[in-house]
């Protein structure tokens, strides 16, 4: 895999899981730290195993970041709509949560669209 | 000046009949809430609220001559799957130790929380809890012999579900200290029947010796099991933990819960002053070796 932008969003991506990770094990949170070992460990057996399994694993996270950032922002409409009494609710959910929630979304869209399959060339002739 | 302000209230209260020494403990106790309230309108919910409630209360523990702390925290969200989504949450619990006069003592915390409901001014819940704690925490300070290291807390967070007391919890006893005991008072201000009636989640070490304490001072005191306030965070940790209470089962509880309404003048202070006498005095045998 060489580097490209493609490959640098799809290493932020994994990166931000990874930080978030770390901060919910050293608190005593075992979770996310799971959920980002078994995507890591899913996305390297993928792409070692070739034929374009690399791929197709690259999307699924992409498209798991599509719904995740969807997700996000849902939620937060939510709680403009349905307005909880919870104080950790209300403070985190505001502006930054809703542009990290965009963020994880536009990464997700491209990384969808820069893993689609390559187009075989025409033939000609 | 914070000895001047102990070694005065300690002159009223220990000069004076019993009935004077709670009008005095009544009226400290009423100001004190008022400045609390003061300080910290319209709540004690938001990071901002939280935060101005913690120097507030920084203060209050200095002025006493005790040696206040900051002690900061990250906890995990209420279910695991949050944990994917939101930060932690993240809060401060203001602590103060109060060290035995023997080496080696177990520690015996002294707990109530100083968040409030948003929009709660939190003068039952929980100022009242805050104002006996500072009160039992000063007869504790003056007390001659102390078998126990007392630590007084004031806990962040209860209402989002204990977070602040479950993370000083975990943190004492990852710290490995000798836990004896912990005693908190969650919402002890409002007798509308003037019954004098409380309620009290004991184990069956402890509830005989507030059991004593209730009778010999004339208030009717009703054993329950709740799992709604702070020493839950404790006995889930197989600590003993006890929380003293106003009379919930008997429908005699605050209507101003939660609401814009819970102010310092609503309160009942000679039924909190009472309550906190009640707690005080089972502490004080404690400390004083009598515990039985």
């Amino acid at each position: 895999m060489r580097l490209s932008l493609p490959v640098g969003v799809l290493a932020l991506t994994l990166a931000a899981f990874t930080v978030r990770a770390v901060i919910y094990a050293l608190i005593g949170s075992p979770l996310p730290l799971v959920f980002i070992f078994a995507v890591s460990l899913a996305l390297i057996t993928a792409h070692l195993a070739g034929r374009g399994a690399g791929r197709v694993a690259v999307r699924v996270w992409a498209l798991w970041l599509v719904i995740y950032g969807v997700f996000r922002l849902g939620l937060a409409g939510l709680l403009v709509v349905a307005p909880v009494s919870s104080p950790h609710a209300i403070a985190n959910t505001g502006w930054v949560f809703m542009l990290v929630s965009a963020l994880y979304l536009l990464a997700g869209a491209y990384l969808v669209a820069a893993w689609r399959k390559p187009v075989e060339p025409a033939v000609t002739g | 000046m914070a000895l001047r302000l102990v070694a005065s209230l300690a002159i009223v209260l220990f000069t004076a009949g019993p009935g004077q020494a709670q009008e005095a403990l009544a009226d400290s106790q009423r100001e004190f809430i008022a400045r609390f309230q003061a300080a910290t309108a319209p709540a004690r919910s938001s990071s901002r609220e939280r935060g101005a409630a913690a120097d507030f209360l920084m203060a209050e523990i200095e002025r006493r001559g005790l040696t206040a702390e900051r002690k900061p925290y990250r906890a995990p969200n209420v279910h695991p799957l949050l944990d994917l989504i939101m930060p932690p949450f993240s809060g401060v619990n203001v602590t103060a130790t109060i060290p035995a006069t023997l080496d080696d003592a177990p520690v015996v915390i002294l707990g109530a929380h100083y968040d409030s409901e948003a929009g709660s001014p939190g003068a039952d819940d929980n100022a009242s809890g805050i104002a006996a704690m500072l009160s039992i925490a000063e007869a504790i300070a003056a007390e001659p012999r102390r078998d126990y290291t007392v630590i007084l807390v004031f806990f962040d967070q209860e209402e989002e579900g204990k977070i602040g007391s479950a993370a000083f919890a975990r943190q004492l006893v990852n710290a490995g200290e000798d836990i004896h005991s912990m005693h908190s008072i969650d919402m002890a201000g409002w007798d509308s029947d003037g019954d004098r009636a409380i309620e009290i989640d004991a184990p069956d070490s402890w509830y005989p010796r507030y059991e004593r304490a209730a009778r010999e001072m004339d208030i009717p005191i009703t054993r329950v099991t709740y799992d709604s306030s702070d020493h839950v965070s404790f006995r889930d940790r197989g600590i003993d933990a006890v929380c003293l209470g106003e009379a919930f089962r008997l429908r005699d509880s605050s209507p101003h819960r939660h609401r814009s309404t819970d102010t310092a003048d609503t309160l009942n202070h000679a039924y909190l002053a009472r309550n906190t006498r009640l707690m005080q005095g089972v502490l004080l045998r404690l400390m004083r070796g009598q515990a039985s």
